[in-house]
């Protein structure tokens, strides 16, 4: 059984009386115990709101997100608060996402304080050390202040947080980057010792592809809060099938020149998201669109053993048919 | 002036203040010097004369060597009365300044919550605001009678608002930082959210306000004092004195309400140098 399950979310915002935004359009996927799974896209495809989800810090308008069988939706607030042992967070920007007025070790004690409240002051200072060392950084954090530390050790300051309570699953929210590339290296290869050494699943969501690959065995690529392209990321990055997924590697340059970049552009830009479309999201960029396209929405089917795509050029014959 | 956020806002002016310059602090000691020296000198300085009871043999002697100030109408001695009004008036502007933050910083976390009574509350601010506080000083000073707590209450009164609405939009801005969030993520209750992550990132911004609120104070004191309000004669007030010498400017008599509108001014501005540099050390932003 996954440890995740999340079944067809769906989240829809209103900005002062304004029209509707369907951050979340109906996403489905899942996370076997031990895994990473990437969510990438552009900034407006709803994989942020899709993090904050999973974390039960947002309810989702519709659908069911399942944690070791247990219905996150169906919790109370004190029930999701419990949950938060279990599923932890790093965020993107690690300097605003910590405290300034708190000390290093205020800031990783803290899941300790609410969760382990049998630990002694000097049991948690020591469990506390114990993390910091596992991330690399030391005892002589442990009274400083996040804006007395570099970029690189506030993120591991981060993680430290995530990880002392011993959780099964972390939700990476584009830990790196506001990184320095050589930073997100060694923060990547952190990360990636953690998860082996304590078992951890990761939700990992970022924008960039060189990263993705680097990180997870299995990608899904979300445009305008639809899932568009599901599978092992290997084989997604190396040989996209979904228009939308090809347009958005052709704008990445490989180092390897003996690599070729599918020359193949997405026309004009992201739409905005307020747009109610009946089908396809990419109707109006597509280069291979078909009249059929705009009639109904375009599910999720499965396009090989390992791959699924939503894209009505891609399905099985029957389908079109 | 609206800030992008209070946290990158505060990174670059703590970077700029550990490049090294130190003239908010030297600023912030000036004032601050300025007006401990003021009050303690209301309290201990030595009188050349007494400041209550007049000398009928020397009426509106202008600014000499007996008299550095000058006498008023009574024969009282202009400096001794300019410098024993300080050891009233700054602590009254200042017990208004504490009685507001004890009432306005609580209302205002409530306010920056999500309960169902805070537009109700807002709205009730704005009526207040909407009404001219200086004349709801006086007419709260005339009704509850002529004493230093009345006072104090009406500088209240006019603050409260203020520091409602300034905790309440620091708070909100708080609440939508990313560290507020992770607290969340990392399971905090709603209420150790309050007190633990955003009650600790308010007082820098409290403590410009006051400061502002005490400039403030020191003008409503001398206005109620001008109006023949919140002062027992003859004890002196720069605002009684300002009013009791206006009489004596056509005839020339200028220095019994120069001195103690002079002494107004140079407190309001220690007041204001202390907010002001208080606001580039501290890095948050006034509204």
């Amino acid at each position: 059984m996954p440890l995740l399950e999340v079944e067809n979310i769906v989240k829809t915002f209103r900005r002062g009386g304004g029209p509707e935004v369907r951050a979340v359009d109906g996403v489905s996927f899942s996370i076997e115990s031990g895994e990473t799974l990437s969510l990438i896209g552009e900034s407006g495809s709803g994989k942020s709101t899709i993090g904050r989800i999973v974390l039960g810090l947002e309810p989702p308008d519709e659908g069911r997100i399942l944690f070791d069988g247990q219905d996150l939706t169906a919790m109370s607030p004190r029930e999701l608060r419990a949950l938060r042992s279990s599923i932890t967070a790093v965020f993107q920007e690690p300097y605003e996402s910590l405290n300034p007025r708190m000390t290093v070790e205020a800031i990783v004690g803290e899941p300790l304080r609410l969760f382990r409240r049998e630990l002694s002051a000097a049991q948690r200072r020591d469990r506390v050390i114990a993390t910091l060392e596992e991330v690399g950084l030391g005892e002589r954090v442990l009274r400083r202040h996040p804006g007395d530390l570099s970029g690189g050790q506030q993120q591991r300051v981060g993680i430290a947080r995530a990880l002392v309570v011993d959780p099964r699953m972390i939700v990476l929210d584009e830990p790196t980057s506001s990184l320095d590339l050589t930073v997100r290296a060694t923060v990547l290869n952190l990360l990636r010792e953690l998860q082996e050494r304590h078992a951890l699943t990761y939700l990992f969501i970022s924008h960039d592809i060189a990263t993705v690959r680097y990180f997870s065995r299995s990608t899904g690529v979300l445009y305008l809060g639809k899932v568009m392209e599901y599978g092992p990321t290997h084989e997604l990055i190396d040989e996209p099938r979904h228009p939308y997924s090809v347009g958005l590697l052709s704008c990445t340059l490989s180092a390897d020149p003996d690599v070729s970049v599918p020359a193949q552009r997405l026309e004009g830009d992201t739409p905005s998201p307020t747009t109610r479309r009946a089908g396809c999201p990419l109707v109006g960029r597509c280069p291979v669109e078909l009249a059929s396209c705009s009639a109904a929405p375009v599910p999720l089917m499965p396009i090989s053993p390992t791959r699924s795509a939503a894209c009505l050029r891609l399905a099985p014959t029957e389908v079109v048919a | 002036m609206r800030r992008a956020s209070p946290m990158t806002r505060r990174a670059d002016v703590t970077a700029r203040a550990r490049a090294g310059s130190l003239r908010p602090y030297a600023g912030a000691l000036v004032g601050t010097t300025l007006l401990v020296v003021l009050v303690l000198a209301g309290f201990f300085a030595p009188l050349p004369y007494s400041p209550v009871s007049p000398d009928a043999g020397a009426i509106l002697q202008p600014p000499g060597s007996a008299h550095w100030m000058g006498t008023d109408g009574s024969g009282f001695d202009v400096l001794a009365r300019v410098i024993r009004s300080a050891h009233r008036d700054i602590p009254l502007a200042l017990g208004g300044v504490l009685v507001s933050l004890l009432i306005g910083v609580p209302l205002g976390l409530l306010a920056g919550g999500r309960g169902r009574w805070t537009e109700p509350l807002m709205r009730a601010v704005e009526l207040f605001q909407a009404f001219p506080l200086i004349i709801l000083a006086i007419v709260i000073v005339q009704v509850s009678g002529n004493r230093a707590e009345n006072v104090v209450l009406a500088l209240a009164i006019v603050n409260v608002p203020r520091f409602i609405r300034l905790v309440r939009g620091e708070v909100l801005s708080l609440r939508e930082s990313r560290f507020v969030e992770a607290a969340a993520a990392t399971g905090c209750s709603p209420l150790r959210i309050t007190f633990r992550h955003i009650l600790p990132n308010v007082p820098g911004i409290i403590l410009v306000q006051s400061s502002l609120a005490a400039a403030n104070g020191i003008i409503v004191v001398a206005t109620l004092n001008f109006v023949g309000l919140g002062a027992n004669p003859p004890e002196p007030t720069w605002g009684s004195m300002i009013q009791d010498g206006s009489q004596y400017l056509p005839q020339g008599a200028w220095w019994v309400s120069i001195f103690p509108g002079l002494a107004i001014f140079v407190t309001v501005l220690a007041f204001n140098l202390v907010a002001d540099n208080l606001e580039k050390v501290l890095g948050v932003g006034r509204r």
